[in-house]
């Protein structure tokens, strides 16, 4: 099993710095998630470890030895293209089989391989057929297939599902996820789909700017994220500015909440709040006294939740994400007053100016 | 250093290909602009008669006055008549006859043009016409008398009247020169006029197929584009027989049946037939630019303005006609310089018209002024460049294509679908009788004298009573073997430039794949010049020559129409995914392994229709290679126009019949491969087409 190290990897187009002294340790094994917007640099990292562009500067290690200098063919890396790559004038089976081809390996062997594969990716069936005559979903396993058949040392997809509608790729990215576990293959996988990325991912590299804010586990970066932009980019969220009361007490817009804060905040006055809308609470006016006066202006129904725009005493427009049963119960009209608040211990402390 | 070695082959391969196309292309092209400012070869007349005059003027002037008189009285009836030419060029005056006719001809003509001068004017030749015989007939014994008194170098001028230097005389002997001034204008106004007239007919047309107003459509479209595959001067030498003054139409119908004109006054022969030539022989050119052009219109604007109440008319007018129009210059333009290079068409039909490429034809085969030759060559594509370039100018966006072309849905009115259906039959019905009359002429002793069937314009012993040098159909073999050696081994250069150009991009590919192009820009004519001149005696070394060898004609029609397969090449790898090269590259193939196994399998269609295009270009042009045959290797083409210029209608049509059939047997190959062939022959055309990766598909 694959063990890779970046260290300090920058490369750039021109005037504009792609990528900007990135390292990163993936362990053996572990499907790690590079997840950012596009021209965030996720592609051109991915690209580098491939070995399709060399970087600037900084190192690739790849089990203890230096690939950085190696061209892609001799890598022994499976790369699986947003748009697939397949060869068009070839079959399932000699695309599948090509890496193996190229290498000389005796056409039985290939065979056996190729039917493997096919079993693997639930594709039996297809051998025979041409790319053209596949549908999206089946291309991309035939893809994947394809970059399997080589047994690599890693597998390196690049926003593989983006072509697909919504359903397929739930259903992709999961079939995906258990074909690298049955291999226990060392994976890198680029997304700007969050949702993708918190779902299958070991561990998630938010990039942006060609810099790495944040790795780590999944519900990490969506409950702690360490920066602004990973809780923006990630989920929905509400910024709010606070101030630092007491040790543990922060004020936001008129709320007292109470509140663990992390040790670096603890000297600044000043600090961003970040409240993910299901974290809101909404109560008719009589409900209690607890909670800050708000008026209702906007009710979007999103089928299981309800997503209603609330602006606040101190003038701030926030959302809040209500299950639909409880919405029903709950009676509020838009243009209604009604009382907001937040559950315990689940608000977001961020410095008050950070990117 | 990893930089070098993993690019190694890729350079190592541009530097070869550079090496090619630099010779066989660039170099030829340089060679005829060189050569265009050589001043080398024959004085032109007034210069020479400058010389003579000046040499003249050193004798006294009674030996002057006794020598004119008995040098005058001692010319003969073609010298003479010579001379009368020469004294009217003198004066700036065309000659008015057929300076090609026979020389009784030509004789009774000359006196014509004298009695018909007016007073004044007869005065001024009778000035100038001793200095002209002179001149022309008696520099050599001038020469001689005045040995003592000249340089020798002013001697040798004087006597062969042949000159050394560089300049740009040839191309002000255009406005210089009365002769070529008249075939300047001639062609000027004939391409013009061809041009306007085919890309109004041939958009009619495409306009007519691609808004479903003209039924059969495949077969129309088919029909229209024969003379596209044709053997040269087939238009022309058909036009002669059936309107000429012995043509079917002209005397059999007309004259003899209905008795409404007579046809030795009353025929196609001059400007309409050389218009009608033409204009056939290149609607079709036009017709294939203005379909592509409007079969990736959005029809959605057309549709977007009926909506906004314009009726058909205003909609043809407002919307379609600016769409079309950047097609319509390109066509315009196309045509234009295909017309005015081509000098088969006017010297079979309109002889009495001399054009500027009748000219060079001229000047290359019969003078072997090729400096002058070159310049002509050049000024036929001036105008067109120029044209260009002021619609560049004027108009930047040139392509008003969108990614989905689909025709409106707005019905046309009637009158409309059937003016444009009669164009579209008329054009058909107008190529089908006139190749007809090629096909009855080839099976037929003598058209419109001896009607009984043969066979012998096919065979190789020609037809009994007829000059032996007509070997029937032989000669075809020569012209295939020359085109089907060509053919592959273009196609595969084309493809393989087309992959190093756009995968591999070397520096300086973007030059190579100029050169590749240039042509395509530029007129056969030249290239054939350029090979003469570059090859002939390359760096002064005869054993290096080309010309006279069965590989200056395989070498010229190759790299002339190479760019066909290297413009499909790199369209073919512009629509294909680039990630394809580097998904093989991950998975271990070396640059070799790619190009073998991914790459040319997908660019087999652009490589097929590459080779089919040098193919039958190779069995079907005429301007390139008339000057560079050999006794030793013919080609079907020249003796098609040989045969056709000096009236053996019989031999040229079987010919001709023979190369369109071999022509149709291969394209039909061709086709039915594409269509009905296995999986494997398709797939070249399949990736030719849209991208693989389709979105928003069911898994």
């Amino acid at each position: 099993m694959t063990h890779i190290a970046l260290s300090n990897i920058t490369k750039r187009f021109g005037a504009v710095t792609a990528v900007d002294g990135v390292s990163l340790d993936i362990a053996a094994g572990e499907f790690v998630c590079l997840l950012g917007a596009s021209g965030c640099g996720k592609t051109t990292l991915l690209r580098i470890l491939a070995g399709f562009t060399r970087p600037d500067s900084g190192e690739v290690v790849v089990n203890g030895k230096r690939v950085d200098l190696l061209p892609p063919h001799k890598r022994e890396v499976g790369f699986v293209f947003q748009s697939y790559a397949l060869f068009p004038t070839k079959t399932v089976a000699d695309n599948i089989g090509f890496g193996l081809a190229v290498r000389g390996r005796p056409r039985a062997e290939t065979a056996r391989r190729v039917a493997e594969l096919c079993e693997l990716t639930r594709l039996e069936g297809m051998e025979g057929r041409y790319p053209h005559e596949l549908s999206g979903g089946q291309q991309q396993r035939v893809a994947l297939a394809r970059a399997l058949a080589t047994q690599p040392s890693m597998l390196l997809l690049d926003e593989p599902l983006s072509a697909l509608d919504a359903k397929i790729r739930a259903h992709l990215r999961d079939e995906i996820r258990a074909v690298v576990d049955r291999l226990k293959i060392t994976t890198v996988y680029v997304t700007h789909d969050q949702e993708e990325a918190l779902s299958i991912a070991d561990r998630v590299a938010v990039m942006e700017a060609g810099r790495l804010l944040q790795v780590d586990l999944p519900m990490n970066i969506y409950l702690h994220p360490h920066r602004r932009f990973v809780a923006d980019f990630v989920g929905a969220s509400n910024m709010l500015p606070g101030r630092l009361l007491q040790d543990s007490r922060v004020e936001v817009d008129g709320l007292r909440l109470e509140l663990p804060v992390p040790e670096p905040l603890r000297a600044a006055a000043d600090l961003t709040v970040c409240i993910r809308p299901e974290h809101v609470v909404l109560r008719r006016p009589d409900g209690g006294t607890s909670g800050g006066k708000c008026t209702v202006d906007g009710i979007t129904f999103a089928g299981p939740t309800v997503r209603a725009r609330f602006v606040t005493a101190g003038g701030q427009s926030l959302i809040a994400d209500v299950p639909t049963h409880e919405w029903l119960t709950l009676g509020i009209r838009q243009g209604d007053p009604a009382l907001w608040d937040v559950r315990k211990d689940t608000p977001i402390l961020l410095p008050a100016a950070d990117g | 250093m990893f930089r070098l070695v993993r690019h190694l082959p890729a350079y190592a391969a541009t530097a070869a290909m550079g090496l090619l196309l630099l010779l066989f292309i660039a170099l030829p092209v340089g060679m005829v602009l060189f050569e265009s400012l050589r001043l080398a070869g024959p004085i032109p007349l007034p210069d020479l008669a400058r010389i003579t005059e000046q040499a003249l003027n050193r004798l006294d002037p009674e030996e002057r006055q006794r020598l004119a008189a008995r040098w005058e009285a001692s010319l003969k009836p073609e010298e003479r008549t010579a001379a009368i030419a020469g004294g009217l060029e003198l004066l700036g005056r065309q000659v008015p006859w057929d300076t090609k006719a026979a020389f009784n001809e030509q004789a009774q003509r000359a006196e014509n043009a004298l009695a018909t001068m007016n007073p004044a004017e007869r005065r001024r030749f009778d000035a100038i016409y001793p200095l002209a015989a002179v001149t022309l007939h008696k520099r050599i014994p001038l020469a001689f008398r005045l040995r003592d008194t000249l340089t020798p170098a002013e001697f040798d001028q004087l006597r062969e009247g042949t000159r050394q230097g560089y300049g740009l005389e040839h191309y002000v002997a255009v406005f210089t020169s009365a002769r070529l001034r008249t075939a300047f204008r001639n062609s000027l106004l004939l391409s013009g006029m061809a041009a306007v007239l085919a890309t109004s007919v041939g958009f009619a047309i495409a306009y007519g197929i691609n808004r479903g107003a003209i039924g059969l459509r495949h077969l129309v479209r088919y029909l229209t584009l024969i003379p596209l595959v044709s053997p040269p001067v087939v238009v022309a030498t058909a036009s002669i027989l059936l309107f000429g003054r012995n043509g079917l139409v002209t005397k059999g119908l007309l004259q003899e049946t209905l008795g409404w004109i007579d046809a030795d006054v009353t025929n196609l022969y001059g400007w309409g037939g050389v218009i009608l030539a033409q204009l056939l022989g290149h609607i079709p050119h036009a017709f294939i630019l203005l379909d592509n052009v409007l079969s990736k219109h959005d029809g959605r604007l057309e549709e977007a303005a009926a909506g906004h109440g314009a009726g058909p008319w205003q909609v043809f007018l407002r919307v379609t006609l600016p769409m079309s129009r950047p097609g319509l210059v390109r066509s315009v333009i196309l045509v234009f310089v295909l017309v005015m290079t081509d000098f088969g068409n006017p010297l079979i039909i309109g002889k009495g018209i001399p054009v500027l490429a009748g000219i060079l034809y001229d000047e290359m085969v019969g003078f072997q002024n090729t400096p002058l030759a070159a310049a002509l060559a050049v000024w036929m594509i001036l105008p067109a460049v120029s044209i260009y370039l002021l619609v560049e100018r004027l108009g930047r966006r040139l392509r008003f294509a969108s990614a989905v072309g689909s025709p409106p849905e707005l019905p046309m009115p009637r009158p409309a679908r059937i003016g444009l259906s009669a164009v579209a039959w008329g054009v058909v019905a107008l190529t089908l009788l006139l190749y007809g009359a090629i096909v009855a002429t080839s099976f037929v002793k003598i058209w419109r004298v001896d009607h009984t069937l043969t066979l012998a314009w096919y065979t190789t012993g020609g037809v009994a009573g007829f000059v032996s040098q007509l070997h029937g159909v032989a000669v075809v073999w020569e012209s295939v073997k020359v085109a089907a050696l060509a053919a592959p081994i273009g196609g595969i250069l084309a493809v393989a430039l087309a992959y190093l150009v756009e995968r591999a991009r070397p520096l300086g590919g973007n030059a190579l794949g100029f050169i590749a192009l240039l042509p395509a820009i530029l007129p056969g004519v030249i290239l054939g010049v350029g090979y003469v001149v570059a090859f002939n005696l390359p760096l002064g070394m005869k054993g290096l020559a080309l010309t006279g060898s069965v590989w200056i004609l395989v070498l010229n029609i190759l790299f002339a129409n190479l760019f066909i397969g290297y413009l499909a090449g790199r369209a073919v790898l512009q629509r294909y995914d680039a990630a394809i090269d580097e998904a093989a590259e991950s998975l271990g193939a070396s640059l070799w392994q790619r190009f073998a196994w991914v790459t040319l399998p997908i660019m087999r269609h652009a490589l097929v229709l590459g080779s089919l295009y040098i193919f039958v270009h190779g069995l079907t042009t005429l301007s390139a290679v008339i000057f560079l045959v050999s006794p030793t290797h013919k080609l079907a083409s020249v003796e098609i126009f040989g045969a056709a210029e000096s009236g053996h209608y019989g031999a040229a049509s079987a010919i001709s019949v023979t190369i369109l059939l071999i022509v149709f047997v291969v394209m039909g190959a061709n086709h039915w491969m594409e269509r009905r062939g296995p999986v494997w022959a398709r797939l070249g055309a399949l990736a030719a087409g849209p991208t693989p990766a389709g979105g928003g598909e069911r898994g």
